[in-house]
């Protein structure tokens, strides 16, 4: 373990590996999360809370995104006298969404098999 | 507050206007949501310089903008290595195309004077036509991207038969000569020096009977000869030198550097022959003055073609050598 610690590691190359790791779990993180309604801000609060830190301007094109592929649905709504936007998971986001949660599983088992494997 | 409007509207001048005024009142929700937030973790109202300070953090108009537009490129990546490719095979073949027509047309119009600044002249549009060729080039392929992001034109793809694929080629690894064939070639290298220095003494050497007939027809060889000559002869030894040094088993490192010193100097010399006025010079009372300007002519050209063949040949050897050296490194399509 010494050797592979002293090696120098490419930052940029890192920081690119770890934005593409993330994108594909931001999806499932925000499509989970909105089985509640939430608005923008308290969306993006809870994954916080949650461990999953993600910019706003990240998340709202995201939202968009999603909206436009009509995996969520939104609703302009007064809330505390402010006009608030909220999101929440259209049917096909569900459908999808249950069907994304077995691939991640898999996925993550088979990853967990491979990262307990090598790291014996 | 006028602040955040100002904000918004810098965002706003990047945003398609069909959605605009939606992003825009759902970035103001979020923003007032994180001032009121802010405001209340600190127990008093911010002021202009805590909500230029939240601003700058959420980000730089134009880049929130962009996250908001679609991802577009001319040339998508599953396209984009073809189009790489194919500039890779044309350009070079444009490349020659251009040097000889433009080559044959300056030695068959220009007099000798004038040859120079035609030359240059004619190397200075070989940029633009380089690039109008490039500009075609990524047409067609934007074109054929388009074409290809069709559902139909993606269901043509996936229908390919891999028996049909071409037939290996047998591989070629560089082969290391025997000593016994580095020798033979350093002595027939000796030879040839030997002989190209005893050319001034004897002339029959190169020019066997001609030397004569030369003679006879009131012409000699021009003053260019002596320079030429001379950088034949440095040439002739960096290339005894690259010999000696490849005697050595393994010793390739050096080699190839030689090898593209020797070239250069090939190309000097040549162009030394491809520019000279007078490459043949009338003996007094020999040949007519028009009929060895019409001789030099078509020397010119004729080393002119070959100058241009060793340029292309040094910079494609030049390429090969140099790209397997240039580190590169790999973006990553995020």
């Amino acid at each position: 373990m010494d050797t592979v610690a002293s090696v120098p590691i490419d930052t940029p190359l890192l920081d690119a590996l770890r934005l593409e790791l993330r994108r594909g779990c931001l999806v499932l993180a925000v499509l989970a999360q909105l089985r509640q309604e939430h608005y923008g801000y308290t969306l993006r609060k809870a994954l916080t809370d949650q461990g999953l830190e993600i910019e706003e301007s990240t998340l709202y094109p995201l939202l968009r995104r999603l909206e436009t592929q009509g995996l969520l649905t939104s609703q302009w709504r007064e809330e505390d006298k402010r006009n608030k936007r909220f999101y929440r998971l259209s049917p096909a986001g569900e459908a999808t969404l249950a069907q994304l949660v077995v691939d991640w599983r898999e996925l993550n088992g088979s990853v967990q098999n491979i990262l307990g494997r090598t790291e014996r | 507050m006028e602040l955040l409007e100002r904000y918004l509207r810098a965002i706003g001048q990047y945003l398609p206007a069909a959605s605009r005024a939606d992003i825009l009142a759902e970035l103001r929700s979020e923003l007032l949501e994180q001032m009121d937030a802010r405001a209340e973790e600190w127990g008093r109202p911010l002021d202009e310089a805590d909500i230029a300070a939240l601003l700058k953090v959420h980000g730089r108009p134009e880049a929130i903008a962009l996250r908001y537009l679609p991802q577009r490129s001319l040339i998508g990546p599953s396209v984009f290595p073809f189009y790489i490719l194919t500039l890779k095979k044309v350009l070079p073949l444009v490349l020659i195309v251009y040097l000889v027509a433009n080559t044959a047309t300056l030695f068959f119009s220009a007099t000798g004077g004038e040859l120079l600044g035609h030359f240059v002249h004619a190397l200075a549009g070989l940029v633009p036509a380089l690039f109008v060729c490039w500009g075609i080039l990524t047409i067609v392929f934007a074109g054929i991207d388009y074409a290809r992001s069709k559902p139909s034109a993606s269901r043509r793809m996936d229908q390919w038969d891999p028996m049909k694929l071409p037939a290996l080629e047998p591989q070629q690894t560089a082969k290391q000569k025997s000593l016994n064939m580095r020798l033979l070639e350093l002595a027939v290298h000796c030879l040839w020096i030997l002989y190209v220095l005893m050319i001034p003494v004897h002339p029959f050497l190169i020019f066997g009977p001609g030397a004569r007939a030369m003679t006879a027809a009131g012409i000699s060889l021009g003053p260019v000869f002596h320079p030429f000559y001379v950088l034949l002869l440095v040439m002739l030894g960096v290339q005894l030198v690259t010999k000696i040094v490849g005697l050595r088993s393994g010793e390739q490192r050096l080699a190839k550097p030689l090898e593209f010193v020797a070239n250069l100097l090939g190309i000097w010399a040549l162009s030394m022959l491809a520019f000279a006025r007078q490459i043949i010079v009338a003996l007094s009372g020999g040949m007519d003055a028009s009929q060895v300007t019409s001789i030099n002519h078509a020397l010119n050209l004729a080393f002119g073609i070959a100058l241009i063949f060793a340029v292309y040949g040094l910079i494609k050897e030049l390429w090969k050598y140099l790209r397997n050296r240039i580190p590169v490194r790999r973006a990553l399509a995020i």
